[in-house]
Parts: structure tokens; C-alpha cells; sequence
């Protein structure tokens, strides 16, 4: 873990770290990853990966319009809308 | 007024020998009383909190009486609650008022409980000692000095209190366990699936699961049963039957379980704890227990498997808050890019920014087979060690936490040591199996937790075990302060 995969993470991950930080993230980081370095050695040949702790099938619903929540009620928690669209700074110049 | 239970209060209620108005009332009093020193409630909901008391009031002298009529309840800050701020312990979330209900809040609002409140907790669910809030850390009742667990320590302190007879929480790792045993209540986590998740604030979407705190092992029989169930809005919630676990608890079986203590979970204890746990091994005997030492040998890969699975989960659910839509969003930026940056710098904490990070780290080209891929693989190890337990024995029991709760800020910088004190609860929701801690003893004056792991949808037989184990013990009665 050094400067450089730092600026990556946060660049991949859209996030900032003050500069005072880094050092100490640094080190968390390096930290963490020697704990989750310990599966490694676990004897997974032949096992599956479990993305799932259940054997589910997947539930379909009728294919059909259902009435969910309005957009006006959607938009409440931001001032930043016009016309029913979200307001962001300018993308294309 | 002094209920005992929600079963006293609801039966309180039935009979008319208190109104759901004076109840209330006689929370939301204790609340204030309260609060300004253990911080367990972001949000206090008493305008809304007395309207609904006056309307079940309305509704009991009609003689309309629904299963929790009255029941006061504290929610955990997780969970979407129509037009009341729902703030999932961040700033990102401060200015959050969510337009639609989870299915819990739902489910049991329509079953006639009072809403008290919203519960402090750990930012985003990510943490084990309920420091990592934007609302400050929450107190344990024990020991004010002490934290009460995480990450629904805020529902777990209240409960412990006795400001709020039970209370909602979310289990991704822990999280409802952790908090049961260092504040000495019983603390439910279901299977997987057992309960809707829609509407409760994602951290882990394969871990993620909601329960509840209550003193005594009967008062979690009556709320799974008003929460469980399939929801369509939930495509992973589960179509088994929901029992009537209270019934089933207080039923004549005479059920001679066999009880397996894995090895790994006892060999490091230290020796106040091991003392205490044998001690409750002695009880469940004298109820007619058959103990077998088993063993569940990749225990140890618990933490780092789940280190590696939470947080690749977390980086891809968090990468919603954007400031655009909901949610915090910076004055300070030019161009859309800074915008999503500075919104979430400024939105997130300090943990939470470590997860996204690992959990990015892990995700990326070059390193999703050696981390994420393995993690998913060493989990299926996990899993199949408890199928294997479980065609042995009937449940499994062990401390819910290494030692009793620690000091606030004792261990804030260090991650490593807070992710350790979730050693015997992670590997269960790994599995999606379910789990439960109920108060076994003290050590120095600060509680200690039974942890009851069963099978999938096994939730009965865990709950009959504790109601067994608290015939016998008054652990769950004690009360900090008296």
C-alpha cells in the first residue's frame, strides 16, 4: 500500500482524503490487508464461491405496471430540481 | 409504571389497566429523563408517538386489539420511515427525510406499535462500538464510560435502560448481537431472508439482516412473528412459514437438545468468561441438554473472510450517494466529477471511507480473484462447517463476545482490534444462519452474552432454548442501576 494505489482507490471510489490522513490510512490499510491476507492459505480447490448464504430462485413478478412512489415525492429531499430533473453543474461545454 | 415485558404490556393493554396514551407518555418521559446522557435516540418522535396512542386507545374501547396494540418500540435509524428524517448515524443522510416506509417499520406499524423514536448507531451500520455515529457515541447503562456495542448500540442502550421496552436492529456482522451481550439483553438475529429488507439502508446486501432487542427470549417470540415473512419487495425474503414462535416456546415438547460447543470458540477465553459461559453450560444440562464439543475449524477465517465480503458489498451500495438525488451535497464544487467527490468526502466518515476503500481495493482488476473471489470461496469453507455441525447437533452455543465491553475510545484507532471483538458472531452471517445472545452472567460488573446458533429458519427452537435457560436464571432481569 503506498501514495500511488491510494490515489487510485480514491479516485475509483470518488473520495477525498485530507493529506494529514493519508499516513495513518496508510498504515490502517497495510494493517487490514495482512488480516484478510490470512485466507490465502485456506484449502479452497474445488469450492465454489457462496455469493448467496441461500439456495433461492429467483421470485418474478407479473409482468405488469404497478403504482410506486411519485416523482415530485422523490425529489422532496433535494432543492436542486427543474421540470422533474436533477440540477448538476455544467457537463458539456 | 414498571412493566417487566412486552408481554405484561401488551396484556396490560388488552385488559384496559393502562391506556396506551399514559404509556406512552410514561416512555417518552423516561426518554427525556435519560437521554442527554446515554444519547441513544437520533430522533424522538413524539408528536407522532402520542396521535397513534390516542387512535389504538380509540381503537382497544372498541374492542379492536391488534397483536402489538400499543407497544412502544424504538427503531434503529436504518430504516426508511415515511416523512420522519432517516439518518443511518451519517451526515450524509442529516438532511434525509425518506418518502416511503421499510417493510418492518410496515409491517409493524400495522401490527400497533408505538414508535418512540430512531436509535442512534454506527455510521452506515460499519462499526462495533457505536463511536463511529455523526450523533456521537451512544452510552452503555452499565457504565457510562463503557460503549454499549455497535452497530445498533443506540437500540440495545435503550432497551438495557428500560427508556424503551424493545427495539428494532440490523445484523451484518454482529451488529444486534454484540450489543445484546455488552448490555445484557437478548438480542435476535434471523436467518437470512427470515425478515424484508426493503427499506432498511443496505450496507451488506449478502450479510444484511433485521432483528430485534427485548429483555427475555418470549418478548422476540411475539415481534419475529410481526415482522417475518415473504415480502414481493424484497426478491431475497424468504416464502417459509412463519411459526407461532411464542406458542411453540411455551409449548408442553419436552425437547432434549443436543448442544454443540465448538472448541474454537472457547480455547482463547480468557478465564472470567469461560468461567461464566460453563456456568451456563451447567444450566442448559440441568434443562435436560446433551453437550458435544465439536469443532468449526475455519472460525479463525470468519473476520478475514468477512473483511474482504462486507466491505466489496459496502463500496458498491455506498457508490449511490452522490449528492444529487438525496443526501448531503457540497457547495464547494465546479464540475459534476468534484461534486460526487466533495459530497461524499465531506458526507462520509472516517470508517466509513476505510470500508469503501478496502472494499474497492478488493474489487479492482488485478485483485478480485485474490481477495474477493477467495473470500467467497472461503466462505462456502464457513458454511459447509456448520452444515457438517448441524447433522451432529440440534444448536450451538458460545460466548457472544471474547471479553466484556470496553472503554469508549479504547480501541477507536485501532480497526484491527474493534473488527476482532465480531470473532464468534461474523461467521453466522457468512452462513445465513440465525443467532441469538441472552444475558449469562457479569464480569467486573458488565454483562456477558449466551450466543445460540441454529440452523436456517431454526429461530423457534433457539427461542424455546433461551426461554428454557431463562426459567432457570434471572440474568435478564437484572437491571443496570439497581
Amino acid at each position: 500500500m503506498d501514495r500511488k494505489t491510494i490515489d487510485k482507490l480514491t479516485h475509483l471510489s470518488k473520495l477525498s482524503i485530507p493529506e494529514n490522513d493519508v499516513d495513518e490510512l496508510i498504515i490502517n490499510l497495510e494493517n487490514i490487508l495482512k488480516l484478510i491476507g490470512e485466507i490465502d492459505a485456506a484449502p479452497t480447490d474445488g469450492m465454489e464461491p457462496m455469493a448467496h448464504p441461500l439456495d433461492f430462485n429467483q421470485p418474478l413478478r407479473e409482468d405488469k405496471p404497478v403504482k410506486d412512489i411519485n416523482r415530485s415525492e422523490n425529489q422532496n429531499d433535494t432543492s436542486k430540481t427543474k421540470d422533474g430533473y436533477y440540477i448538476v453543474p455544467k457537463i458539456i461545454d | 409504571m414498571n412493566f417487566k415485558s412486552v408481554k405484561e404490556i401488551l396484556t396490560a393493554i388488552k385488559n384496559k389497566d393502562v391506556s396506551v396514551i399514559e404509556l406512552t407518555s410514561n416512555y417518552l418521559d423516561k426518554i427525556k429523563e435519560r437521554d442527554d446522557e446515554l444519547n441513544c435516540f437520533i430522533t424522538l418522535t413524539e408528536e407522532l408517538a402520542l396521535n397513534k396512542a390516542r387512535k389504538i386507545d380509540e381503537e382497544i374501547a372498541k374492542n379492536k386489539v391488534r397483536a402489538l396494540s400499543g407497544l412502544p418500540i424504538a427503531q434503529k435509524d436504518i430504516f426508511c420511515t415515511k416523512n420522519i428524517k432517516t439518518s443511518c448515524g451519517s451526515k450524509m443522510l442529516d438532511n434525509f427525510v425518506s418518502p416511503y416506509n421499510a417493510t418492518v417499520i410496515e409491517k409493524l406499524n400495522n401490527a400497533g406499535t408505538i414508535m418512540l423514536g430512531k436509535t442512534n448507531m454506527d455510521e452506515f451500520a460499519m462499526g462495533s462500538s457505536n463511536e463511529t455515529s455523526f450523533y456521537g457515541p451512544v452510552k452503555n447503562p452499565w457504565d457510562t464510560e463503557y460503549v454499549p456495542g455497535g452497530s445498533s448500540g443506540g437500540s440495545a442502550s435503550a432497551v438495557a435502560a428500560r427508556i424503551s421496552p424493545c427495539s428494532t436492529g440490523t445484523d451484518t456482522g454482529g451488529s444486534i448481537r454484540q450489543p445484546a451481550s455488552l448490555c445484557g439483553i437478548c438480542g435476535l438475529k434471523p436467518t437470512y431472508g427470515r425478515v424484508s429488507r426493503y427499506g432498511m439502508i443496505a450496507f451488506a446486501s449478502s450479510l444484511d439482516q433485521a432483528g430485534i432487542f427485548t429483555t427475555d427470549a418470549l418478548d422476540a417470540a411475539i415481534l419475529l412473528k410481526e415482522m417475518s415473512g415473504y415480502d414481493e419487495k424484497d426478491s431475497t425474503s424468504s416464502s417459509v412459514e412463519v411459526p407461532d414462535y411464542h406458542s411453540y416456546c411455551l409449548s408442553d415438547t419436552n425437547h432434549k437438545y443436543t448442544v454443540g460447543i465448538p472448541e474454537e470458540f472457547v480455547k482463547d477465553l480468557n478465564d472470567d468468561v469461560k468461567k461464566v459461559f460453563y456456568d451456563s453450560v451447567k444450566v442448559l444440562e440441568k434443562v435436560g441438554c446433551k453437550i458435544k464439543t465439536i469443532n468449526l475449524k475455519y472460525t479463525s477465517l470468519g473476520v478475514s473472510a468477512y473483511q474482504v465480503v462486507a466491505p466489496a458489498e459496502c463500496s458498491s451500495n455506498l457508490s449511490r450517494f452522490d449528492g444529487v438525488r438525496y443526501g448531503h451535497r457540497s457547495d464547494n464544487s465546479s464540475d459534476l466529477e468534484n461534486l460526487y467527490r466533495e459530497s461524499r468526502s465531506e458526507g462520509f466518515g472516517k470508517e466509513v471511507k476505510r470500508r469503501i476503500l478496502v472494499g474497492t481495493y478488493a474489487l479492482s482488476a488485478g485483485y478480485y480473484d485474490a481477495y474477493y473471489l477467495k473470500a467467497q470461496k472461503v466462505r462456502n469453507l464457513i458454511a459447509n462447517d456448520f452444515k457438517d455441525a448441524f447433522d451432529q447437533v440440534d444448536l450451538i452455543i458460545g460466548p457472544t463476545t471474547p471479553d466484556k465491553a470496553f472503554k469508549i475510545g479504547e480501541k477507536m484507532n485501532d480497526p484491527i482490534a474493534m473488527y476482532l471483538s465480531d470473532v464468534y458472531t461474523v461467521s453466522t452471517n457468512l452462513a445465513g444462519l440465525p443467532a441469538m445472545s441472552i444475558p449469562m452472567g457479569f464480569k467486573e460488573n458488565m454483562p456477558l452474552g449466551l450466543q445460540i446458533i441454529g440452523n436456517h429458519f431454526d429461530e423457534k427452537n433457539i427461542l424455546k432454548i433461551s426461554h428454557l435457560y431463562q426459567q432457570e436464571t434471572d440474568w435478564h432481569k437484572r437491571e443496570p442501576g439497581k
